[in-house]
């Protein structure tokens, strides 16, 4: 996959924060995706993703507050760039003629 | 503080009490089990006699912890506290998650382990965590497959 290209997942998970550009970290992010897929992805798949996707220049990240539930551990807090919003926007455009609400599909445009 | 208990939870807690000590043990073998699932892998690799006894001991593992979690969690004493998450597991993770990332995703692995402890109970929450350590060792590890195979591709730009 190329640098600037986006994974379906990677696609889910920009669209999330785009949505929400604040508070998103591990948990809300993976509850957003819950709520909107109906399934919840593993952590792991989530910070790998978010891994790449900073690497991409797609989102950058800070650390937040700690609190007793996460054991005293931080929160590592993520926010969509203007790149990233770009991206969503392109891979949007690229996958819209494929919906089958879409014209060719017989749909309604 | 068994005095108090029903009779089939007094029977439970006095089982588990004998099974305690041989959790740590038991976690050896859970280690082992989670590496290689495969019945006949196994046997391929082990002896038939120490093959059978894994898997026997896999059985009664998930007896054990069953037992050990329901009936500690039905004494009075421990009701009142919060679960924690499987700590050996924990350490796992440390192991395979890259130090960069580590805190941040046992805190939300942490958050979501007392979440789903509150919704569906302690031991789910328990598998649950020990499922998701494993998923994560295998998105990083992968990770880390993709980029070394992409540093050495000819093809790469």
């Amino acid at each position: 996959m190329g640098r600037d290209s986006l994974g379906p997942f990677e696609f889910q998970v920009l669209s999330v924060l785009m949505q929400h550009p604040r508070d998103a970290y591990g948990v809300a992010i993976i509850k957003w995706i819950e709520a909107r897929t109906g399934k919840a992805p593993s952590v792991g798949a989530l910070y790998t993703t978010l891994d790449r996707l900073e690497k991409k220049g797609f989102v950058r990240s800070s650390l937040g507050a700690a609190t007793p539930q996460r054991g005293g551990r931080r929160k590592r807090l993520f926010e969509i760039t203007a790149s990233g919003e770009r991206a969503v926007r392109t891979f949007g455009s690229f996958i819209a003629p494929f919906s089958p609400a879409a014209p060719a599909w017989g749909g309604v445009a | 503080m068994t005095d108090k208990m029903p009779d089939d939870f007094r029977r439970l807690y006095e089982v588990a009490a004998k099974l305690e000590p041989l959790r740590n043990s038991l976690k050896d073998f859970e280690h082992v089990l989670m590496t290689t699932d495969d019945a006949e892998e196994m046997r391929k690799l082990l002896r038939q006699d120490v093959a059978d006894f894994i898997l026997t001991q896999k059985r009664a593992n998930s007896v054990t912890t069953l037992l050990i979690d329901t009936a500690l969690h039905a004494s009075p004493a421990r009701a009142a506290e919060t679960p924690s998450v499987p700590g050996w597991w924990q350490g796992m993770l440390y192991f395979v998650v890259p130090a960069g990332a580590s805190e941040e995703l046992a805190g939300d692995l942490e958050e979501l382990f007392h979440l789903h402890a509150a919704e569906r109970g302690t031991h789910y929450a328990r598998w649950w965590y020990r499922w998701q350590v494993c998923l994560a060792a295998g998105s990083f590890l992968r990770r880390g497959i993709e980029a070394w195979a992409s540093a050495l591709s000819p093809f790469a730009k």
